[in-house]
């Protein structure tokens, strides 16, 4: 009986979309009937029929696709308040009817149309609660295009359209949608080389990301080969193959630098005194650096399950409560199975949270273990009692906490081996749960913006970082703090595992426009990005500004209105920030040299 | 460097060791301008000329020597109590900062182990060919990716020669591209045995006047002008640079001088012009000596462009910048 409603409710929907296309048809023939200019009067006729013809019947020419896959996107959009709705791999399926109007259609139209597309995604907005406009800043809707990487056989998909996507955001210079550029070992040269330029414009996109670790890590969560290499990205940086998926990527956001303060107060939390994570241990019991690590994992798993737990349960209500039917009768195999999407219907099922501040937790976990236990200089218990006073009075102390132990990002491997420890913690602990539409949970590493308001609520750490103050974003060092360059910086990332983290990882880069001048400045971007590639990387995005101009815009925003910055798998313009996060974005090292 | 090297290593300073060591100040990784493709840069201590520009006052020496950036300075008084020299005293007004007496301090380092803020720093490592080789083995993806390698700088690479070529060799032995950036200021059969281990030779003219030379780097050209001569016959590949300091050797005499002589080489890739910055400064203040060049302002874009017009009419291939 359940299922015969949601197939019912399907049919409704897909009914009032038609007929929802249908009301532009007439729209377009009304404003057709009024028209005097008989160019503008055939091109809303023109509109007219398309709108009568798709989303009911099939596209045929390139235009006809162009408008089905929008009233379809819109429509989605509309359904839910969710987002990161993503189109995904638009250069593939739309490539049949890009040459199916070759010849009808000039290249410059096709790229009118795409520029058009551009304009109408940054037409969208949601209005979103107080918590989600600090987690995802500047009102990104995380509508992922990514262009390029294999086809479903494995061979290189570039294409014309792979081209002209990317000229779309040259062109239009706006912040909407993110716009992803998937590589491989055969990528062509002049797919990275378009990317790497439009990347040197400074407006964040596109994102690269790599076949070669994300492939692998798909096929071990177990997509087939062929869906594998198929995949598309969700809203920052989830991979997942389109049309088959629940992933409930954004599933949660998870503090680590917090479990680093528990760890260190026996699992009472000052902020709300009370105890809310299990006693593991006072920091005078601890007498070697295992002791510490033990009860860091002890807190990570206790807090891992409460979340997955707490996922469940929203899980379960969506299902019960607010199935999506329209959404649910575009993905495999909801029909068949008679369930829409929040209860099991499509083929692959995942739940996907993020750890945030691994850099944070990685460097505080170093700090104690060189300062505290290596070298003596001082004890757990002391270092507790600076860290309580937010260093009041012990600048002294933070300093050596900042100088005097190694960091992440600095291709060091004594602090990247903690910091890789101290995520896969994370991760493993993740990777135990399954979610009741029969799918597994998966961990991934990127905060979108949520490292600030986290940062918010956590007490000092032993990484030097002050009460209150951001914590680093994705797994991205400590801004500041990898001072050996953009090499050295690539290397420790891709130390981490990043098959594991299938949900994804995210390392945003930023150069100074010096960096990656000219043709050589191109051929360097690349170059870092393929060697991080080539060590294990999963994605990476650059910000091409310099500091001087964003401090120009923090002084005068009306100025800077149309400045544009990635801000973590996203981009927004700056101005739009909150001023703790223009802050971060400033102090992430400006690589120049 | 990595960050351990370059901030915990308090352990070696000053300290020669057993065995081939080379005296650096500092290992650059991502070097973009210096050779082609993504580089290591490793900065050998010492030179034997005293340009009245030197943006690297911290590289003259041959030894190590203690710095102090009082920027980074929290004024914990650490120092003070550390030094076993008495080296150390605090500035005799109220806030000033601390003043290190260089004729008493052993270069102990004892200060810079202590200075949590990183405000005293000891500028100098020395460092064995293997030593240097794990640095540098680290980068060598991004070397293989973009067509770079390592350069040696300086201070001046080839005043400590038996270093320098026991480290090229083995860069080279292990299919890693070499550059040096070099004064060309040595005895020729020295330099022919570094250049043995050399794919670019990137070296400086800073005036074809042998007086002016003498006057403004201590030393006379004659010799670096031969030697550059010299290697233009063994054909490896060079970049002449050419640092542009305006009032001192931007004149039309000059550079027309300049581009004679290079048009007479042949293996020159490029013509590089260095427009005077000061970026170095402040290095001096930090060392306790006074800048030579007081009262020069760095040049416009437009200024250099208007001087080496001429330059590039004659059809050379001029970069600025490097």
């Amino acid at each position: 009986m359940k299922s015969l409603h949601f197939l019912e409710s399907t049919i409704i929907a897909n009914k009032a979309v038609i007929a929802f296309a249908n009301r532009y048809a007439d729209e377009a023939d009304r404003l057709a009937a009024a028209e005097k200019d008989a160019t503008r009067k055939a091109e809303l006729l023109e509109i007219a029929r398309i709108c009568r013809k798709v989303p009911a019947q099939p596209a045929e020419t390139f235009q006809e696709a162009v408008q089905s896959f929008w009233f379809i996107h819109l429509v989605i959009q509309l359904e839910s308040n969710g987002h990161s709705i993503s189109p995904m791999r638009f250069d593939q399926y739309c490539y049949p009817f890009y040459a199916a109007s070759k010849d009808s259609m000039s290249d410059g139209k096709v790229q009118e149309l795409l520029d058009l597309m551009w304009l109408k995604l940054n037409g969208l907005n949601k209005v979103r609660d107080e918590n989600s406009t600090m987690a995802f800043a500047g009102y990104p809707m995380f509508m992922n295009i990514i262009v390029g990487g294999v086809d479903r056989e494995g061979k290189d998909a570039t294409n014309e359209l792979s081209l002209m996507l990317l000229q779309a955001a040259a062109n239009t210079k706006l912040y909407a949608p993110s716009l992803s550029v998937r590589i491989h070992e055969g990528t062509a040269d002049v797919l990275y080389m378009k990317a790497a330029e439009v990347s040197r414009m400074g407006l964040g996109v596109p994102a690269f990301f790599n076949d070669r670790t994300i492939i692998p890590a798909l096929l071990s969560r177990g997509l087939t080969l062929e869906d594998a290499r198929d995949y598309g990205i969700i809203g920052c940086v989830e991979p997942q193959v389109g049309g088959k998926t629940e992933g409930w990527h954004d599933a949660a956001f998870f503090n680590m630098a917090k479990v680093i303060e528990l760890t260190l107060n026996n699992g009472y939390d000052k902020r709300t005194a009370m105890q809310v994570g299990p006693q593991t241990g006072a920091v005078t019991e601890m007498k070697s650096f295992d002791d510490v690590m033990a009860a860091y994992t002890k807190q990570m798993e206790y807090f891992v399950g409460l979340m997955c737990h707490a996922d469940n349960m929203v899980d379960l209500a969506h299902g019960q409560n607010v199935p999506l039917p329209f959404l649910s009768s575009l993905v495999e195999d909801c029909i068949g199975r008679g369930k829409s999407l929040q209860e099991g219907g499509a083929i692959y099922n995942f739940s996907g949270p993020q750890g945030v501040g691994v850099a944070n937790a990685g460097d505080a976990l170093t700090a104690i273990k060189k300062l505290c236990f290596d070298e003596k200089v001082i004890s757990l218990p002391e270092l507790k009692e600076v860290l309580d006073k937010d260093f009041e009075g012990a600048e002294n102390i933070r300093q050596m906490l900042v100088n005097r132990a190694p960091k992440y990002g600095n291709d060091d491997d004594y602090a990247d081996e903690i910091a890789v420890e101290s995520a896969n913690i994370y991760c493993r602990e993740v990777n135990k749960y399954r979610n009741p539409r029969g799918g597994q949970f998966q961990p991934g590493l990127y905060p979108a913006s949520a490292n600030v308001p986290f940062g918010g609520v956590v007490e000092a750490t032993p990484d030097g970082r002050k009460k209150g103050t951001p914590l680093a974003d994705g797994v991205s060092p400590i801004g500041g703090f990898d001072i050996s360059g953009p090499t050295a910086t690539v290397n420790s990332v891709a130390k981490l595992d990043h098959e594991v983290t299938s949900n994804g990882t995210l390392l945003n880069q930023k150069f100074h426009p010096n960096a990656v001048k000219g043709e050589e400045g191109l051929r360097n971007l690349i170059a870092v990005t393929e060697t991080y590639f080539k060590n294990g990387g999963f994605h990476v995005q650059y910000n091409v500004i310099d500091r001087k101009t964003l401090e120009k815009a923090q002084e005068k925003p009306e100025e800077f209105a149309s400045l544009v910055v990635r801000v973590a798998g996203y981009s927004a313009f700056f101005t739009a920030l909150d001023k703790s996060l223009q802050d971060d974005i400033m102090s992430r090292t400006e690589q120049v040299f | 460097m990595n960050w351990r090297e370059k901030v915990l290593d308090f352990d070696n300073i000053g300290d020669r060791g057993e065995g081939l060591k080379g005296l650096i100040f500092d290992v650059q990784k991502f070097a973009i301008h210096d050779g082609g493709g993504i580089r290591t840069n490793v900065f050998l201590k010492g030179c034997p000329l005293q340009c009245l520009w030197c943006s690297n006052p911290e590289s003259l020496a041959y030894k190590p020597e203690i710095t102090f950036v009082t920027n980074n300075c929290i004024g914990c008084g650490k120092c003070l109590e550390v030094c076993p020299a008495g080296a150390i005293h605090q500035g005799e007004t109220a806030g000033e900062d601390i003043i290190i007496d260089r004729e008493r301090c052993t270069l102990c380092g004892q200060c810079a182990k202590h200075c949590y803020a990183g405000a005293i720093n000891i500028i100098g490592r020395y460092v064995s060919v293997p030593d240097l080789m794990q640095i540098i083995e680290r980068d060598r993806k991004f070397y293989e990716q973009s067509g770079g390698g390592v350069t040696f700088s300086g201070g001046e690479p080839t005043a400590q020669p038996e270093f320098l070529k026991a480290a090229l060799a083995e860069i080279q032995k292990r299919g890693i591209h070499t550059a040096i950036e070099t004064s060309s200021l040595l005895p020729w059969d020295v330099y022919a045995s570094i250049l043995e281990h050399v794919d670019l030779v990137l070296t400086d003219i800073k005036h074809m006047d042998d007086a002016e030379h003498k006057r403004l780097t201590g030393v006379s050209n004659q010799l670096i002008l031969d030697n550059i001569r010299k290697i233009s016959r063994l054909g490896i590949p060079v970049k002449i640079r050419l640092p542009l300091i305006p009032g001192i050797n931007d004149s039309d005499s000059n550079l027309e001088a300049t581009a004679e002589f290079v048009e007479q080489l042949s293996n020159v890739q490029s013509l590089d012009i260095l427009p005077y910055h000061r970026l170095g400064e402040m290095k001096y203040r930090q060392l306790d000596i006074s800048y030579p060049l007081k009262g020069v302002e760095s040049p416009t874009v437009e200024h250099v462009e208007e001087r080496i017009r001429a330059l590039r009419e004659r059809g050379l291939n001029i970069s600025v910048g490097g």
